[in-house]
C-alpha cells in the first residue's frame, strides 16, 4: 500500500497544534492535515 | 494537555505575567475557566470539521525527512509522509523532577500534578511558580477537597516568579491560614513514614509527615525528540529556528509553543500557529 502523503502534520495535539488545524481551515488553505496526540508519560 | 493537567473549575488565562496579549491569528479565546476553554475549542474544531483528523495515543519518537524531501512519521503500523512538519509537543511530558531520590514504596505519593489527590489529604505542593501557585489555591478553593490540608513549599521565602494574579491569589490564602506556608526553606529529602506516608525532611532539619507531594517545578524542553529529528539545540536545549517563521534548521519542520518559549503562554502557542501557517502558505505560492 503506497504510503499516506499529508501537506502538515501536526505532533502533540497540545492548544498550539489545535490552532495550527484551525488556522490552516481559517485560511481556507487546501491543506491536509493529519494530527497525531504525542503520548505523555508520567513517572 | 487541558484536559490532562488542569484541575476542574482552573482559570485559562490569556495574558501573561499581566501583559495583556494581542492575537495575531485567527484563532483566539478569552479568559475563562478550563471547562468553557475546552467547549470553545471542541466548538472550533467541530465547526472546521478536524476532531475526526485526530489519531490518539499514539507515541512519536522522531520525525525524519527522508531523501524524497518528505518526512517520515511512524504511526502505529503506518507510515505518515509530510510535506511539513509542526512540531507542538510541550514541555510537560517532561516535568522537572528534584534531585533527590524517591523511595520506591512512596512513589505513587510523589506526583507531578493533582489528579490523585484524594479529599482529606496532607498534601505539599513544591514549587514558585504560577503552577506551583496554581495547584496550591486551586487545591484550597476546590469544593471536593475541602478536607484536605495544602501546604505550599517555595525555596525563596518571597514569591517573585508568578503573575500577579496568582501571587494575590496565593498569599490571599497564606494569610488567611488557609494554605499553609513553608517558603525559605528547602527540601533535602523525602523518606518513608508509617503508613507508607512521606516524610520531609526540610534543610533547615524540620521534618513534617504528608499524605501527598506534588511538584510543579516546570518542565523541560523534550531534548531527546528534537534531538532524535536531527533538530539543532542550544545551550539549554531550546529549539534553534527563524524567529519570524519558526522553522528550524531543517526546511519544512516547525517548532511552535512550549517548546520553544518558557512563557507557559496558551495565547503565544495561537500566535506561532499563525507565523507558521503564513510561511507554509506563503512558501506554497
Amino acid at each position: 500500500m503506497a504510503d499516506k502523503i499529508v501537506d502538515i502534520a501536526i505532533v502533540g495535539a497540545g492548544p498550539g497544534g489545535m490552532a495550527c488545524a484551525i488556522e490552516a481551515n481559517s485560511q481556507e488553505l487546501t491543506i491536509s492535515l493529519y494530527l497525531i496526540k504525542q503520548h505523555i508519560t508520567m513517572t | 494537555m487541558i484536559h490532562k493537567f488542569y484541575k476542574k473549575g482552573k482559570r485559562v488565562d490569556r495574558d501573561w505575567m499581566g501583559i495583556k496579549f494581542d492575537f495575531v491569528g485567527n484563532v483566539r479565546f478569552e479568559e475563562c475557566s478550563k471547562e468553557a476553554y475546552i467547549k470553545q475549542m471542541d466548538d472550533l474544531l467541530a465547526s472546521h470539521g478536524l476532531l475526526e483528523k485526530f489519531v490518539y495515543n499514539t507515541e512519536i519518537w522522531n520525525v525524519l525527512k527522508g531523501d524524497d524531501g518528505l518526512f517520515a512519521i511512524n504511526v502505529g503500523d503506518d507510515v505518515v509522509k509530510a510535506k511539513n512538519v509542526i512540531v507542538s509537543v510541550g514541555r510537560m511530558g517532561k516535568p522537572n523532577k528534584p534531585g533527590y531520590k524517591f523511595p520506591k514504596a512512596i512513589r505513587p505519593r510523589l506526583n507531578f500534578n493533582l489528579s490523585k489527590v484524594e479529599d482529606g489529604e496532607r498534601v505539599m505542593i513544591v514549587g514558585g511558580g504560577d503552577t506551583a501557585g496554581e495547584y496550591a489555591y486551586g487545591l484550597v478553593e476546590l469544593e471536593d477537597m475541602q478536607n484536605c490540608t495544602v501546604t505550599l513549599n517555595y525555596r525563596k521565602a518571597v514569591i517573585n516568579r508568578m503573575n500577579p494574579t496568582n501571587t494575590e491569589m496565593t498569599m490571599k490564602y497564606i494569610d488567611n491560614g488557609k494554605l499553609a506556608n513553608k517558603m525559605g526553606v528547602d527540601v533535602e529529602s523525602v523518606e518513608i513514614a508509617e503508613g507508607d506516608l512521606v516524610q520531609v525532611n526540610f534543610t533547615d532539619g524540620s521534618n513534617a509527615i504528608y499524605d501527598r507531594i506534588v511538584f510543579a517545578l516546570g518542565g523541560t524542553s523534550p531534548k531527546d525528540f528534537l534531538v532524535n529529528s536531527k533538530i539543532e539545540t542550544g545551550k539549554w536545549d531550546e529549539p534553534l529556528m527563524d524567529e519570524k517563521t519558526l522553522e528550524t534548521n531543517i526546511s519544512g519542520l516547525y517548532t511552535i509553543g512550549d517548546v520553544v518559549t518558557d512563557q507557559g503562554s496558551i495565547a503565544l502557542a495561537f500566535n506561532h500557529a499563525s507565523f507558521v501557517m503564513n510561511d507554509i502558505v506563503a512558501k506554497a505560492k
